[in-house]
């Protein structure tokens, strides 16, 4: 079986690579540290790069652009009757290009590791059991999404928040956490009867990669090398 | 989490999923509709849930452990922008532990009032620290700027600017406190209600 280019700890490798680039990078270098992102994306995870089409993204780096033409910097231009910094717009760019790395490196991460495989690093760090607390959260979604909009529904047919909503609000919030507590101890008494301990847990596998271990000792030697540039 | 049982862990995991649907489904809206203060709701709506999970479980760790779930399950949600979220939700459930293990850790009304007020703070500090760490120290300069103009917009004298971030900070303070004292009754309810089932 043919394993993949990159395992977790390669992903969080590549993902602490960027953040500390951007960290060592500012001023005009954050462009490298963007291109670095943007390399690691388009040879690891090319899903991250998806994060383009997302509006939110562009209306901050618009707002990044816009405040430092207006803020930073003394004005030497004219955009209508609205006077602009050129340096500021160039320190406004610099942030923006440094927010886009760290933005598409976060993307990566989130797109190519699972919950469990955090959990699982976690786990090697000393949280013992954060794996099995994840893995009954994540079980536990549907339940409470659909016990949350039972109760929603039933007080909506009981009058919903148009009377007495300090009332309502509590009661809704009572029910669903006591439903999703006696879910819980449901799931303790299966877990138990089943054998599991903390003890006797073992952490969650993590994927191992081809490329991990040079992959990350060639981002330790770049990240080494930005550090002694800056 | 040494010497934790498994039920004390699958507590942890339901407040951590609730905090986590919290998170994603209203978070997600009031985000979305960019509405003022969105960041103090929903603070004050996780520490509400993480204090409550204390009342329970009251060990040390246990409101981080809570926090990690939630902010792991926030990072896999649909969204492009995850990383400010996950700051907060780690940075809140970070100092809820240090305010509960400076007032003793008891989960008193005290002790669970101090650790609301301390989490919900955080939410008032950050926009200028998350995107301070997004974009550089150049943020710090804009909201310096900004504050400055809106003043002069809103003809405000420019030293009343101190005393409206202080009245800000005072706001985040009494909402997360009153959120801690709410865990605190919310939490004798649920005990109380699980009995009578249970009985």
């Amino acid at each position: 079986m043919s394993r993949e280019r990159l395992g977790t700890t390669g992903q969080l490798g590549c993902f602490l690579a960027v953040l500390l680039a951007a960290v060592l990078l500012g001023g005009v270098r954050a462009g490298i540290a963007l291109a670095f992102s943007l390399g690691l994306a388009l040879l690891f995870y090319p899903s991250a790069l998806r994060i383009g089409r997302s509006r939110t993204l562009w209306t901050f780096v618009v707002m990044l652009l816009a405040s430092g033409a207006l803020w930073l910097g003394p004005a030497d231009a004219r955009v209508g009757p609205i006077a602009v910094s050129s340096q500021g717009l160039a320190a406004g760019l610099w942030m923006a290009l440094r927010a886009l790395a760290i933005l598409i490196a976060t993307r990566g991460l989130a797109a190519s590791t699972s919950p469990g495989e955090l959990a699982g690093l976690l786990e090697r760090l000393g949280l013992r059991g954060l794996g099995f607390t994840l893995g009954v959260a994540v079980n536990l979604l549907p339940a409470l999404e659909r016990s949350s909009c039972r109760t929603w529904d039933t007080l909506r047919m009981r009058g919903g928040l148009r009377h007495r909503r300090r009332l309502t609000l509590r009661l809704a919030t009572l029910t669903v956490m006591s439903n999703a507590l006696r879910r819980a101890d449901e799931i303790a008494i299966a877990a138990e009867a089943r054998g599991f301990g903390l003890q006797r847990a073992r952490a969650l596998p993590l994927r191992r990669g081809r490329l991990d271990g040079p992959v990350i000792a060639s981002l330790a030697v770049l990240v080494a090398l930005l550090a002694a540039w800056r | 989490m040494k010497g934790w049982s498994t039920r004390e862990l699958v507590t942890l995991a339901v407040f951590g999923a609730l905090w986590g649907v919290a998170e994603m489904t209203l978070g997600a809206v009031l985000h979305a509709l960019r509405l003022p203060f969105a960041g103090l709701v929903m603070s004050g709506l996780g520490v509400l849930i993480v204090l409550t999970g204390y009342r329970f479980v009251p060990r040390r760790g246990a409101v981080l452990t809570i926090g990690l779930v939630s902010a792991l399950l926030k990072a896999f949600s649909l969204g492009s922008i995850v990383l400010s979220p996950m700051l907060a939700i780690l940075a809140e459930a970070l100092l809820a532990e240090l305010g509960l293990a400076l007032a003793g850790g008891q989960p008193r009304r005290g002790p669970l009032a101090l650790a609301g007020a301390l989490a919900v703070l955080w939410s008032f500090f950050h926009p200028f620290v998350g995107q301070g760490l997004l974009a550089g120290r150049g943020m710090v300069e804009v909201y310096r700027r900004t504050l400055e103009a809106g003043a002069r917009l809103l003809h405000l004298d420019p030293h009343a600017v101190p005393i409206i971030v202080l009245a800000l900070i005072v706001l985040h303070l009494a909402v997360g406190a009153t959120a801690g004292i709410l865990a605190c009754s919310l939490g004798r309810q649920l005990s109380r209600r699980l009995q009578v089932e249970g009985a």
